[in-house]
């Protein structure tokens, strides 16, 4: 019990270290770049000034990871039965009703997209690489 | 111990899933996506059509994207596919078949203190529907009747998009000059990333319970999907074991947030869970009779199939090459043609908007041309025309700008030209070899800048300003 509490105790710390080392690093490259475009070398700076530190949290965490693999497992305890309500009975047909019609809907609306140029919409969308959206540019 | 060490099989699945949606294992060696026609298709799962090994398309990006343009033309086509996957599936694609589900389920394992469910969990788990209504319809809806489409989601949110878009080519050296384009947009989606991926750790799927708007949109289908986990009425006895055992917000087995993962299968005592397809049962209590246990050899063999077929088909075709291109007429002929700063341009010619006639690069010898590739569905790209104007407006005699739309065209461009009424010239790159020849191809906006001697300047992709551009003309001049 001890031994398993030991072992999260230094998983959470390592977790929360690894994040806050690359939180602050990022910040730092943010504050001293007088522009807001990261320069590739002061990455490499960071990651070589604390690279050392990156790795050892890193060691550590391992460890931690299979030292838990060697400890023999508590019984699963059941968590909380809060908020359980029965699951209300569905009719059959309806259920069946309500999937047939969503399938037709849904056959129909692609067949209207595809008609409708939408399909070439998604695939011109999709064979660019939107420097917005992945955070470039 | 052996058991503890082997994969699951919802495990494997999961990793066959997001090998299957990355199959595309060229896009790691090259750092450059995929073009090939698969990307017209959308994975039922959250996976970005960014990462360099993505087969088909994002559905959430998608289906933003497909409602920024519903000004123009009603997004019918997405709205089909993830109601036809929503019927099919519900959450069972959380569970089983979305790559990020699968990260944050390998970040779980990590034995820290872990967070339980409460009333707190409970109340967080609504904000996916905040999420869905703002960002994923509501802004992009507002940007449809505005020029500047807005995926709001995959813009200021979609972690996906950063791990596997943004990281994923970053990561290969070819992209080293990408780290330029680099601005506090990526700094925020950095850093949310590392929170998320943090809170994963301490919290069970952190992501799908609280942020995630394509889980909203499949829990809608939960109740009657086809695939799903299922209750016997008949030999449920309501211990309540199902719930506690699920680390999920859920109140009943196989509601809006239950991911169907089927953990709770083995946490009923009398057998009253199962997971199934319709009458056939995939998972469950049930002792297994010989013609299901053919059916499922005969799934899985195809299965596999399928994706040594999709590994095999998309690693192996050939790529698209750019011709030879020709030289301008310069002063200086001892100059190579080329794409780089310091070559001569290569030779093109383009088709205007305003007049139809056919414009080449030799004509505008003498002056500086700044050629910018663009299309109306790419943000950036739109939100840099007016610097162009700018700028064409102040050198009108000596620097000539030239907007070329992507041979990918999804509007009226000309029917937008004469909503905007720019000033400056725009023509078409028909075929896409003019992007091409200047080494681009797959990323917007791309800006290059051409001296009067034909000498390329400046060549690079993302968006520029009015001062740079002001730079770029004097030193052209020089």
């Amino acid at each position: 019990m001890k031994r398993r509490l030991a072992v999260r105790a230094v998983s959470s710390f390592c977790v929360l270290a690894l994040s806050g080392m690359l939180i602050a690093g990022c910040m730092k490259i943010v504050s001293d770049n007088r522009t807001p475009m990261y320069d590739l070398s002061a990455v490499k700076a960071h990651f070589s000034a604390f690279g050392g530190a990156y790795l050892t949290v890193l060691a550590a965490l391992c460890a931690a990871c299979i030292t838990h693999g060697f400890i023999k497992r508590a019984p699963d305890k059941s968590g909380k039965r809060t908020g359980y309500v029965r699951v209300k009975t569905v009719n059959v047909r309806a259920k069946a009703a309500a999937r047939v019609s969503v399938l037709v809907l849904a056959f129909t609306l692609i067949a209207a997209g595809i008609l409708n140029g939408g399909l070439y919409d998604v695939f011109v969308k999709a064979v660019n690489i939107c420097t917005e959206c992945i955070g470039l540019g | 111990m052996i058991k503890r060490i082997l994969p699951s099989k919802r495990r494997l699945v999961q990793l066959y899933s997001f090998l299957l949606y990355n199959a595309y294992l060229k896009g790691f060696v090259k750092g450059d996506i995929f073009t090939g026609i698969s990307k017209g298709a959308c994975v039922p799962g959250l996976n970005c059509y960014s990462c360099p090994g993505a087969a088909g398309a994002c559905p959430l990006g998608a289906l933003q994207n497909a409602v920024a343009a519903s000004g123009h033309k009603p997004p019918y086509y997405v709205l089909g596919i993830l109601v036809l996957y929503g019927l099919i599936f519900g959450r069972t694609v959380c569970g089983f078949l979305c790559p990020f589900g699968l990260l944050q389920d390998l970040l779980y394992r990590i034995p820290t203190f872990k967070i339980t469910k409460g009333r707190v969990t409970r109340a967080l788990s609504k904000l996916r529907y905040v999420f869905l209504g703002v960002l994923v319809i509501g802004l992009p809806l507002y940007s449809a009747f505005r020029t500047v489409p807005l995926p709001a989601f995959c813009k200021y949110v979609c972690p996906a998009g950063t791990l596997e878009g943004a990281v994923g080519l970053l990561v290969h050296p070819l992209n080293a000059e990408k780290f330029t384009m680099l601005s506090y947009l990526f700094s925020w989606k950095f850093l949310l990333l590392i929170f998320i991926l943090t809170a994963c750790v301490f919290c069970c799927r952190a992501f799908c319970r609280f942020l995630c708007p394509l889980g909203a949109i499949y829990g809608l289908f939960n109740r009657f999907s086809v695939v799903g986990v299922r209750v016997d009425d008949q030999k449920c006895v309501d211990c309540g074991k199902c719930v506690s055992k699920c680390k999920m917000d859920v109140r009943n087995v196989g509601d809006r947030e239950c991911i169907q993962c089927g953990e709770c299968i083995s946490a009923c005592p009398v057998g009253a869970i199962s997971l199934k397809t319709g009458r056939f049962t995939l998972m469950g209590p049930q002792p297994e009779k010989k013609k299901d246990k053919r059916k499922k050899i005969v799934g899985a063999s195809f299965a596999v199939l399928m994706l040594i077929a999709a590994l095999i088909g998309l690693n192996l075709t050939k790529t698209q090459t750019a011709e030879t291109p020709l030289a301008a007429e310069t002063v200086d002929s001892s100059l190579p043609v080329g794409k780089e700063v310091g070559m001569r341009a290569p030779e093109f010619s383009a088709s205007l908007y305003s007049d139809k006639r056919e414009i080449s690069l030799s004509d505008l010898r003498g002056k500086t041309v700044i050629l910018n590739f663009w299309a109306t569905w790419c943000a950036p790209c739109v939100k840099e025309l007016p610097y162009f104007e700018e700028t064409a407006g102040k050198y009108p005699e000596n620097v000539y700008v030239l907007a070329l739309h992507s041979s990918l065209v999804t509007e009226d461009v000309q029917e937008y030209l004469n909503k905007t009424a720019y000033g400056f010239s725009f023509g078409l790159d028909r075929t896409g070899e003019i992007i091409r020849s200047f080494g681009g191809s797959t990323m917007l906006p791309h800006t290059v800048v051409i001296d009067p001697d034909g000498v390329i300047v400046y060549n690079a992709v993302g968006s520029v300003t009015a001062e740079m551009l002001d730079k770029l003309i004097q030193e052209a001049g020089q």
